[in-house]
């Protein structure tokens, strides 16, 4: 099977997505990895070099629910919310609002997974190399508890997801259709706990994230994802993925 | 041993609400550990002054920690679940008012100066100013205003370590003013009022035209209530919101008030800056019988983030707590406006152990683990 792309230039009111060949996913010109991650905890930021890009995840999640692989994530925001801790940071370091990736509702989407969809994918002529962990990988703490399990090629990210008390939610992510399109609608547009509290539509919230985070950002494609979550998701899925030693799926 | 001594000195320095013994404790605790200790006077306060690697009080220094010995007032003691100053130390953290706005910072950076005194590394010379007025706008720097430092850190609460919380390093702090508004009326008998105007009806009316100043955000919680506590940390500040401090009439006897008057703080931002914000209350309020004036205003300070303190307590910070710190604005106006006004130093950072949230709030503390982890980020600065 081969990497895919989007078509054109996908825009939402925060960011745009360009095509890309074979580079996985950059965000501000940071390539999405484990070892940029800078924070944690209430969003994923990344730095590299100078750069920064913050609430990482959610860009990553929109395109990994839609089967995109190599793409250029570009900020574009102009103006500044102080309100958003986020904004505040950038400003801080000296950087512009563009710094920041997420929209500001709280939700995954802010019209990406729309854009995406509009521009269309594209399917490159460059294989792609699947990947899985290469052992189960097992990460316990305040936050709750997460397993990755290795899986054969075609297996995709198979969730189960328990977030605090609400009923599990069970998920295929494929490797290259993504998600299912009436589950991502759901996903993309479920507020962040920080933002409504522990709801239920924050658990479908967490399960983009967790997308996000793990296919994203981590590039496992095949594996058996278990989590029980009390707290913060990042602050489980990023330290398994450091935690993964990722090899090629068999 | 840095955790022992530094638990030990924070203790001592909490149980006391008077800026004199903690001075004097403070100084002792320094002076028995060889650091060079100056106590100078300021209108009958102490500001204590040590130096460490520097040979003289007027020699400009590298670093420059500003702390304060002074506590906001502890408010009703049967808010707090043991007495305010009594430094109670439970499940490894002591409780009290200044625990963790102003003594417990203190007691860190008088620790990390102590450990560097008795033969770590020290690679920068380093001054220890702990201020008695921090509560009231750190006037007392003019009893010092000739030290020069090229970097200040300004010992305020930022770093807690839990599951919750990631490391705060704010170089930037928000600025803030404060409005006087002042409605005058017609007396009349209180018991035949719709013979006068009555001042304090109107109120409402500007209290209402004050809020508005920082409208609602629609997603992040603006106002009192709105945000969960549990959840706050996402946002830390919160959105600048008007907070009116005083009230005062003025009301002859059994007559209506001929006098309203209204205190009101207001942060601001570098995109809503005081004047803007004034001018857009003018707009809003009918200004007859009417006066509204700026009383004091603090200005939005950036810090620089490419300059080595930064640096170097990023640095420290990801090595002592394995965490990248989460860069925040410091709620209010620190030291530092009065440290870069006086030319004291024009590079700083606000770093300190402990939860700028507890601040003036029933039942402050800081975790012990906190004040440790700060001694260590301290020495690894200082120690170039």
């Amino acid at each position: 099977m081969y990497r895919q792309t989007v078509k054109t230039v996908a825009k939402s009111p925060v960011l745009e997505v360009r095509p890309a060949r074979g580079t996985g996913i950059t965000l501000n010109g940071i390539r999405a990895s484990p070892e940029n991650v800078v924070h944690n905890l209430f969003r994923v930021d990344m730095a590299w070099q100078g750069r920064r890009a913050y609430i990482c995840e959610h860009p990553m999640s929109c395109l990994r629910m839609c089967g995109v692989h190599d793409a250029e994530v570009v900020g574009t925001r102009t103006e500044w919310d102080f309100t958003r801790p986020e904004d505040r940071s950038a400003y801080s370091l000296g950087l512009g609002p563009d710094a920041v990736l997420g929209p500001p509702d709280g939700t995954i989407n802010g019209g990406m997974v729309d854009a995406i969809l509009e521009a269309g994918i594209a399917k490159l002529d460059i294989l792609k190399e699947e990947t899985t962990v290469a052992e189960k990988v097992e990460v316990e703490n305040p936050h709750g508890r997460i397993t990755i399990e290795p899986a054969p090629e075609g297996t995709g990210l198979q969730i189960y997801l328990q977030f605090g008390p609400f009923s599990p939610i069970e998920a295929v992510l494929d490797v290259y259709r993504g998600l299912e399109p009436e589950l991502r609608r759901r996903v993309a547009n479920a507020t962040t706990p920080y933002l409504k509290g522990f709801t239920e539509d924050a658990a479908y919230h967490t399960l983009g994230d967790l997308i996000g985070d793990i296919a994203g950002t981590g590039g496992i494609d095949n594996a058996y994802v278990k989590a029980t979550v009390f707290g913060s998701i990042h602050a489980l899925t990023i330290t398994a993925c450091r935690k993964a030693k990722i090899v090629k799926t068999k | 041993m840095s955790q022992q001594q530094v638990l030990e000195l924070a203790k001592a320095m909490i149980s006391t609400p008077e800026t004199d013994k903690t001075a004097e404790t403070l100084s002792n605790f320094l002076s028995g550990k060889n650091v060079n200790v100056e106590v100078a006077n300021y209108r009958g306060k102490p500001v204590v002054l040590a130096f460490l690697g520097a040979e003289e009080a007027g020699e400009k220094v590298d670093v420059l920690m500003l702390g304060h010995t002074d506590v906001a007032p502890p408010g009703p003691e049967e808010l707090w679940d043991s007495p305010p100053f009594s430094a109670e130390v439970e499940e490894g953290v002591p409780r009290g008012r200044g625990a963790s706005d102003g003594k417990g910072p203190s007691a860190s950076a008088a620790v990390a100066l102590a450990e560097l005194a008795e033969g770590a590394n020290l690679g920068r010379s380093v001054a220890l100013l702990a201020l008695p007025d921090a509560e009231n706008d750190y006037e007392s720097l003019d009893a010092v205003k000739d030290l020069r430092a090229e970097s200040a850190i300004v010992l305020e609460p930022t770093f807690t370590i839990s599951a919750w919380s990631a490391p705060i390093l704010c170089i930037s702090q928000r600025g803030g003013m404060l409005i006087r508004i002042v409605l005058r009326g017609s007396p009349a008998h209180r018991a035949l009022s719709w013979y006068g105007e009555n001042p304090i009806l109107r109120l409402g009316e500007v209290l209402n035209a004050v809020s508005e100043l920082w409208p609602s955000h629609q997603y992040y919680p603006t106002k009192p209530g709105q945000a969960q506590e549990d959840l706050l940390t996402a946002f830390l500040l919160g959105a600048p919101t008007p907070t009116p401090i005083d009230i005062r009439t003025e009301t002859a006897a059994q007559g209506t008030p001929t006098k309203a008057e209204i205190t009101v703080y207001i942060p601001t931002t570098p995109n809503r800056e005081a004047e803007e914000l004034l001018n857009s209350l003018k707009s809003k309020v009918d200004e007859t019988n009417t006066t509204i004036e700026t009383v004091k205003t603090w200005k939005f300070l950036d810090g620089n983030p490419e300059s080595w303190l930064v640096k170097a307590l990023h640095r420290a910070i990801f090595e002592v707590s394995g965490q990248h710190p989460l860069y925040e604005w410091y709620p209010w106006p620190t030291a530092a406006n009065r440290l870069i006004e006086l030319g004291i130093t024009k590079d700083f950072a606000i770093f300190g152990p402990g939860d700028f949230r507890l601040s003036h709030r029933p039942n402050e503390y800081v975790g012990v683990q906190d004040l440790a982890q700060a001694v260590e980020i301290y020495k690894r600065v200082l120690g170039g």
